[in-house]
């Protein structure tokens, strides 16, 4: 089930043009992913410009409580994805005209549309391979996995989708690496 | 006499020049061009002309140029006037008269700078450690060392000295207290690979052990994969170990990221050396993921 069938359940078409928001289980749910920018040498928390090309991120914020969800946004014009981002569900945002919120879905469902992005739309490779790994582990590992052992998909986006998988530290990424990096 | 007719004409034939180029412009790129000719010329005849210019109010470029002159010329009044600017002289004018002392590798020239060294500014030690550079004057570079009070001075001088080999010089100044991590960084420019193993296996300071094991990843350490690996595995102090896989990386020792990865039973620490294969950007790696895709074909 894709995004489209999670907005078609929602009683919508298909994805309006706008942005489009929903919530799902963090990878790590101890992290606070909100936007910063340089101020007199220093960083300073900052409400994110989401049409920013250039969004400043960190991931150790600690203004707010974690909640343990991650917070995606979809720039979507004529249904079709054009900008991806990823925050903490607290973060503040500049108020964007259009924006509809899907809720908290199904977090195999928002990898599931994210992996399709990638053979769709070059330009949002970087952006959902970040935004795939930032979903819980039992998700985001095996997506991460079939990227970087998909032989069609270009050495780059693979090289990305591996170091992503790396930092999860998770046990399936293990799992696999282990298998990989076994004497043979 | 012949270049400053040369000049004269060509000052003249400015006039007419591009209109592109002010004549200001113009003018100061046919007094370097003269300038650098004047290598050319008999060195009485270039001498009053070089130190006209240093005495004059030219740009510095132009100065500069006049000095690499009266550094060639084997004349006492070259060597006093070179002298002069490089004590009197201010900013990058006097720096390159210190320089131009090295150059010239004239002995008495290069013992004058001593006292220059002392009594001289930041800037103008540097110059005089470029010239002792330079001239190949290990002796003065260790005598500065020696002498050095503070690890940035200290530090300043062994570099130089690692930067002309001397491994032996820097070899007596390994006791130098509180100057260790300078010396290491002296060593591995000087690529002295037997101290900087002595150090890198002598786990008494992890601090100086692990500076040593970094100095040793930039020299030609034969058997480095070993070395590294067994620096690596005979730690338990986690700087001495970062260092020993930083010293892999740097070496771009794929092959024994991948088993050390095979010898680990620690998530942490294998997510550690992968982040390290990961960066090399290792070609390793991906001939591993394409054999297992293979196998399972």
């Amino acid at each position: 089930m894709s995004l489209l069938a999670v907005t078609a359940a929602l009683g919508l078409v298909s994805l309006p043009d706008g942005w489009v928001t929903w919530r799902v289980a963090a990878q790590d749910p101890t992290t606070n992913w909100c936007c910063v920018t340089w101020s007199a040498g220093g960083l300073v928390e900052k409400a994110c410009e989401l049409d920013n090309k250039h969004l400043s991120v960190r991931s150790d914020d600690e203004r707010f409580q974690p909640t343990g969800e991650m917070q995606l946004y979809a720039r979507i014009v004529d249904g079709e994805p054009q900008k991806l981002r990823v925050l903490s569900p607290q973060c503040p945002i500049e108020p964007v005209a259009d924006l509809n919120d899907l809720g908290r879905i199904e977090t195999s469902m928002s990898v599931d549309w994210l992996g399709e992005q990638l053979t769709r739309n070059d330009s949002l490779t970087s952006d959902a391979i970040i935004a795939i790994s930032a979903h819980e582990a039992s998700a985001a590992a095996p997506m991460l996995i079939d990227v970087i052992t998909d032989r069609t998909l270009p050495r780059d986006t693979r090289k990305e989708a591996l170091r992503w998988l790396i930092r999860s530290k998770s046990d399936e990424a293990f799992r696999f690496l282990d298998r990989l990096f076994a004497k043979r | 006499m012949r270049l400053t007719h040369t000049l004269a004409a060509l000052t003249m034939s400015c006039v007419i020049c591009s209109p592109a180029i002010s004549q200001d412009e113009d003018r100061e790129e046919l007094k370097l061009s003269a300038m650098d000719a004047l290598i050319m010329a008999p060195p009485e005849r270039a001498l009053p002309i070089a130190t006209r210019v240093l005495q004059g109010d030219g740009s510095d470029e132009l100065k500069e140029r006049a000095l690499f002159i009266l550094s060639q010329i084997d004349l006492p009044g070259a060597e006093t006037t070179l002298l002069q600017v490089a004590r009197e002289g201010t900013g990058d004018v006097q720096e390159e008269a210190i320089r131009m002392i090295g150059i010239s590798g004239k002995a008495e020239l290069l013992g004058s700078l001593k006292a220059l060294y002392a009594s001289g500014d930041e800037d103008v030690k540097d110059a005089v450690l470029e010239a002792y550079l330079i001239a190949d004057d290990v002796d003065a570079v260790f005598a500065i060392a020696e002498k050095a009070e503070t690890p940035d001075e200290f530090g300043n001088a062994v570099e130089y000295l690692g930067a002309m080999g001397a491994t032996d010089r820097l070899r007596e100044l390994r006791n130098r207290a509180g100057m260790e991590k300078e010396l290491i960084e002296a060593y591995a420019i000087a690529g002295d690979v037997e101290t900087l193993m002595d150090l890198a296996r002598d786990s008494s300071r992890p601090d100086i052990q692990a500076e040593a094991i970094e100095g040793l990843a930039i020299t030609d350490l034969e058997n480095s994969q070993e070395v590294f690996m067994e620096l690596y595995r005979g730690s338990a102090n986690e700087d001495v170990r970062e260092a020993a896989l930083e010293a892999l990386f740097i070496s771009d020792n794929d092959e024994a990221l991948v088993l050390l990865y095979r010898e680990s039973n620690n998530n942490n620490e294998k997510a550690q050396l992968l982040e390290y294969l990961s960066s090399m950007d290792s070609d390793l790696v991906w001939d591993l993921i394409e054999a297992a895709l293979e196998e399972e074909e």
